[in-house]
């Protein structure tokens, strides 16, 4: 007996019986139509910077949802959610009632089935009276689109497509998903569209201004049309939308511009000699940070706060080996700006790698510590932490709850400890002298997503 | 009748099987049911085709493995830093089962998607290198080294299990 495939026998005992086969047979019944692949969004989510086609893409959290809670119970839609199903509809379609009628009669009992990852999908209620007109009209890049969101049974929503000025019969299925955050965000090869309930103010905020004490300063503006809706290609610097309600803020982020072309250039050589000058690898960082901000070189002057080698280890095996590393901000004329960290492995091309906690909001270089957990290859991430400091600094220490868990030297202001995920820590940079010339707090615990510059997603829901 | 008393029947006879694939390809109830319905989802939307192609066994194992690989790739993305680490034993005794289980579990966790089919397919379906090939869509080769590379891994990520994993110098031979 091979003793792997004894344990594996061993192991698999503990499997269950998953008898799945009237579940797929009632989906294979209910299916009708083929989805065309679109870009499938909502606004709880992740920042993914797509390296090389520089696109920014934002993805679902429920991408893998299968729409039942625990329970194996549809689920029902909360109180914010319902606000948002009976707004009337928006859009350059909004007055147009036999349109959204013959729309939602004609698709009313429709199925939406066998997701593009495969799970997912269910019937449109049979009553066109269930069934809502979210948002209707033409859209950037010679596109109309319809989003309809069911008012019976589970909560979904599915967006229908076609070219500019097409009839409601002609809209055609491009996705669907279920509706379980209250803001929607639909992105779309050249527009960006998000919107939420109605009776919520919506405000937008572009080109932020980036302090050199490491705030961020914004200006806010009224956007009358209740939801916002942009070509990509003119999305300027860090828009950002705001939907409150007395005072009370629903959701706050930054509207993605996927396919968004800016460029910029950066001078190679780290700031204060910290670590060692990595081109190609700095390029490509200035680049992704580049893309995802929307700051070109003539917003922002492209620094290296830190690069080096950086040695990957592949699981896969393909990209182990020695590759490089690099910190880089997007330094603008009031003294502070959106940095970014990425990795890449030996693969020719490489491929990068980030870590949540290596992008963020800096002030002023020459007084800023950065504490950040590197990127890693391996399904756990790694003990290591990466520091980067003011240059006077020549030692860090890590404190937890009053006592000193680890310390490092640092060369040129930059080192790197040990401590296993997760950790919440207070990391101090001492100057040769021993006296403190920076703090910050470092958690693995990202209780906050963060936009592409580096402010704090906000989702009061 | 419905028209899928054959799949029906295909699936019921052969659960245990899929069952125990499905969850040694993802490691848990929840998403060894997620793909073991993913994958006949797929594959009942083309059942007659697969019948007439006259082994549906070996198409429904290639969706299944197919599909784990798949899956692997989309959530390795959605994936956010964990809150905590799985705890491990230091010194785990390698005659206790139920250790051992959970230290292989721990480990196989850890693989690639592409590593953790191989192994399965290899060394839990019983495959060969030709049949596993065929399966993943892949070149010999490619079997090879990923096995070579799974096995590696499993070595560094559980030396406890070395005295399992002696075949790797068999493989490579």
């Amino acid at each position: 007996v091979k003793p792997l495939t004894e344990a594996l026998v061993d192991l698999a005992e503990e499997a269950r019986s998953y008898d799945v086969a009237e579940r797929v047979i009632r989906r294979a019944r209910r299916r009708r139509w083929l989805p065309r692949p679109g870009l499938v969004v909502a606004v709880a989510a992740s920042l993914v910077v797509v390296l090389g086609i520089g696109a920014v893409v934002r993805v679902l959290s429920t991408l893998a949802d299968t729409g039942v809670d625990g329970s194996g119970e549809p689920r029902i839609a909360s109180p914010l959610i319902t606000e948002l199903i009976e707004s009337p509809t928006r859009g350059s379609l909004a007055g147009d009632d036999a349109y959204t009628e013959t729309l939602r009669k004609e698709i009313a009992g429709d199925r939406l089935g066998g997701g593009p990852f495969g799970i997912g999908g269910d019937p449109l209620p049979e009553d066109p009276g269930d069934l809502r007109v979210l948002f209707a009209g033409d859209v950037p890049g010679g596109r109309r689109i319809a989003i309809v969101a069911t008012a019976a049974g589970r909560p979904m929503t599915a967006t229908f497509e076609g070219s500019a000025g097409a009839s409601a019969r002609r809209l055609r299925l491009a996705h669907w998903g279920d509706l379980d955050a209250p803001v929607l965000m639909e992105l779309g090869p050249r527009y960006s569209l998000l919107l939420g309930p109605a009776g919520f103010a919506v405000e937008v905020s572009e080109r932020p201004r980036y302090r050199a004490d490491g705030t961020v300063e914004r200006t806010w503006a009224p956007e009358p049309a209740g939801v916002v809706l942009r070509a990509t290609d003119s999305i300027p610097p860090g828009l950002r939308v705001r939907l409150s309600r007395a005072g009370t803020v629903l959701y706050e982020g930054n509207v993605p511009a996927p396919g968004r072309n800016v460029s910029a250039s950066v001078d190679p050589a780290p700031l204060f000699n910290r670590g060692v000058a990595v081109p190609d690898t700095a390029r490509q960082v200035a680049q992704a940070l580049a893309t995802s901000s929307g700051l070109g070189n003539a917003d922002a002057q492209y620094v290296v706060l830190w690069s080096d080698e950086y040695t990957v280890d592949d699981p896969g095996g393909g990209g182990s080996g020695v590759g490089g590393i690099a910190t880089v901000i997007a330094l603008t004329p009031d003294g502070g700006g959106p940095y970014l960290t990425y990795a890449f492995d030996a693969n020719k091309p490489p491929t990068g790698r980030n870590h949540p906690t290596g992008a963020g909001v800096l002030g002023n270089p020459a007084a800023a510590l950065i504490v950040m957990r590197l990127p890693h290859w391996t399904p756990s991430p790694t003990d290591d932490l990466q520091v980067i400091a003011p240059p006077a600094a020549v030692r860090v220490e890590v404190v937890r709850d009053g006592a000193v868990v680890a310390s490092a030297p640092l060369t040129n202001g930059v080192g790197r400890f040990a401590l296993a995920a997760p950790v919440e820590v207070t990391v101090r940079a001492l100057d040769a002298a021993g006296n403190p010339v920076a703090e910050t707090r470092f958690s693995d615990n990202i209780a906050q997503r963060r936009s592409a510059t580096g402010e704090p997603d906000i989702q009061g829901w | 009748v419905d028209g899928y008393d054959d799949f029906r029947e295909f699936v019921r006879a052969r659960l245990g099987r899929l069952s125990k694939a499905a969850y040694l390809l993802s490691g848990n109830h929840a998403e060894a049911e997620d793909l073991l319905q993913a994958a006949l989802i797929k594959v009942v939307r083309r059942w007659d085709r697969v019948v007439a192609a006259g082994d549906p066994e070996a198409y429904v194992r290639k969706v299944l493995y197919h599909e784990h690989v798949g899956m692997w790739r989309r959530r390795r993305w959605m994936e956010q830093p964990v809150p905590d680490v799985p705890d491990r034993r230091a010194t785990p005794d390698s005659s206790d089962g139920t250790v051992r289980r959970l230290v292989l579990k721990q480990a196989l966790a850890r693989l690639t998607g592409r590593q953790r089919a191989v192994v399965v397919l290899r060394y839990f379906e019983d495959l060969s290198e030709v049949d596993t090939a065929r399966v993943l869509g892949c070149s010999v080769g490619t079997v090879k080294s990923q096995t070579s590379h799974a096995l590696r891994r499993l070595r560094h990520l559980a030396p406890e299990l070395n005295d399992l994993l002696t075949e790797e110098t068999e493989v490579e031979r």
